[in-house]
């Protein structure tokens, strides 16, 4: 295909060349929207590409090793945000396929949202560089190394050069830590006997910085560094009869021998109880504020949520017993 | 001057000619009117002694290379000063790319790497200037290993195989290599 090797070194040049615009026309007018293709009339050269894997540079021969890996550095990505079955907000600036991306690399260079690639000048200019043009080295797809090419432009794509956005450092501090859904005890629970109707309920959640913070974590970027804190508000319980408890902390599990047993919850119940007997699928929503600071004297917060899965509640009528 | 060579006449025409069915679903294609101007005859003004003289260059530039991602894979440093000296992207992104992945996953690499390579072709009358190198390079005792625990990478190593480079000549007069391919799949 591409690979190259003795042969008349001009003739050769100009194959790869065309082969190489041949591919890259293909590769960008099945990746890119035709947004991307609307700037000036670019010239375009493949880099190394092959089926089944990237060609490795000489001397780095098995670069494909960590291809089957699952935790393939996520380059750019880091993958957003992990595990959250609830509506999280964790939009980024920069995306590709819905999934956020940095926006700069100190490798591949700055991300274009509109083609999905990164651009980066190349080092140093080639020889054939025209005056009033610049080569890029442009990798598609988010960041897939197998979609590098060369571009000729005129002018830098959108959002070159842009300087860090602590927002962004912040969301990547973010994505570093996990903030875990909330684990839930509630009593009366199904599965040790049903409640009835009219008694309280207790409802708790697995305590811990984990599961309600504070976490604390920073990203840098290019001399700037972001620092977050992370910490639980309040915690709102789903009761599944469209009520909803909102407590500020995890609760207090419920003991049978304990101070309060037979009572109400100290800190976080239904204290009325069900009205109705039915079985119900608790759940419970955390809902996170995330502080950060950066080193150039900003401010800002993001919120995330963070929701658990159900617990079961058996509620009985009260049986008066007449005979 | 620069502007008459072949080669890249060649680009614009194929990128103007291919671009033309690519932006018909969208936007006009903005081709420039400009008339390409016939290509100018090559003719072979340089001598041996400049032709050897690239040949030297390009292999200097080419084992300096070698070394230096040999020290950088050492030392995990994808931004080691050296790469820079002598390679030129897109290979200088790729090799930094490759060292940054490998440290990643706590891993470097360790070994000789036995090289011998020969120059393919020298074309000096074209804009860049170029050289084509092919190596048979052994990497049996060049291994990835985890830095920590010196172990061998599982799926990692290679024998020796065909690998080929181009050197390209920079407009300040240095010879970088910039396309280099390592062709584990064509052993020598």
């Amino acid at each position: 295909m591409l690979t190259r090797g003795g042969g008349d070194a001009a003739g050769a040049r100009r194959v790869r060349r065309l082969a190489g615009i041949g591919l890259a026309l293909l590769l960008a007018a099945a990746v890119a929207p035709p947004a991307a293709a609307a700037g000036a009339a670019t010239t375009v050269r493949a880099a190394a590409a092959r089926a089944g894997g990237i060609e490795c540079p000489v001397g780095q021969h098995d670069c494909n090793v960590w291809d089957d890996d699952p935790g393939t550095p996520g380059r750019p990505g880091d993958g957003g945000d992990p595990g959250d079955g609830g509506g999280s907000d964790a939009g980024g600036k920069c995306q590709w396929n819905g999934r956020v991306v940095a926006c700069y690399d100190e490798d591949l260079g700055w991300f274009d949202n509109g083609s999905g690639c990164y651009y980066k000048l190349e080092e140093p200019q080639p020889p054939d560089t025209p005056e009033g043009k610049q080569w890029y080295l442009v990798t598609c797809n988010g960041g897939d190394l197998g979609s590098q090419h060369e571009e000729l432009l005129d002018a830098p794509p959108p959002g070159y050069g842009t300087p860090p956005d602590p927002e962004e450092l912040a969301r990547r501090a973010l994505a570093s830590i996990s903030l875990l859904p909330p684990r839930l005890g509630v009593a009366p629970r199904k599965s040790k006997g049903p409640g009835l109707v009219g008694l309280p309920v207790w409802m708790w959640a697995s305590p811990g910085e984990d599961y309600f913070g504070p976490l604390q974590a920073s990203a840098s970027d290019r001399g700037l560094t972001v620092s977050i804190t992370a910490k639980v508000d309040r915690i709102v319980w789903d009761m599944d009869n469209g009520e909803k408890v909102e407590c500020t902390g995890p609760g207090t599990p419920y003991e049978v021998n304990g101070a309060h047993a037979g009572q109400p919850s100290p800190d976080c119940g239904y204290d009325d109880g069900y009205p109705r007997a039915d079985t119900y699928d608790v759940s419970a929503t955390t809902f996170w504020t995330v502080k950060w600071q950066s080193s150039s004297g900003e401010s800002g917060q993001i919120t995330q949520t963070r929701t658990s899965g159900t617990a079961q509640i058996q509620i009985d009528e009260l049986q008066v017993v007449t005979r | 001057m620069r502007a008459r060579h072949p080669g890249r006449w060649a680009i614009f025409l194929v990128a103007a000619l291919a671009a033309g069915p690519v932006a018909a679903c969208g936007t006009e294609p903005d081709a420039t009117a400009e008339p390409l101007p016939a290509p100018e005859k090559a003719t072979p003004t340089h001598s041996e002694a400049d032709e050897r003289a690239a040949r030297e260059a390009a292999l200097a530039a080419y084992s300096g290379y070698l070394a230096a991602s040999r020290d950088a894979s050492r030392r995990s440093d994808p931004h080691h000063p050296e790469l820079a000296r002598f390679l030129a992207d897109p290979l200088l992104t790729r090799v930094r790319l490759t060292i940054r992945e490998a440290k990643e996953h706590g891993a470097m690499r360790t070994g000789t790497l036995v090289s011998d390579p020969t120059v393919t072709a020298v074309s000096l009358d074209t804009v860049p200037a170029t050289v084509e190198i092919q190596d048979c390079l052994d990497a049996t005792r060049y291994r990835l290993v985890y830095a920590k625990t010196k172990r061998v990478v599982p799926g990692s190593g290679g024998g020796r195989h065909l690998a080929t480079a181009t050197a390209t000549r920079y407009p300040d007069g240095r010879w970088l290599i910039n396309y280099g391919v390592a062709h584990e799949d064509q052993p020598c």
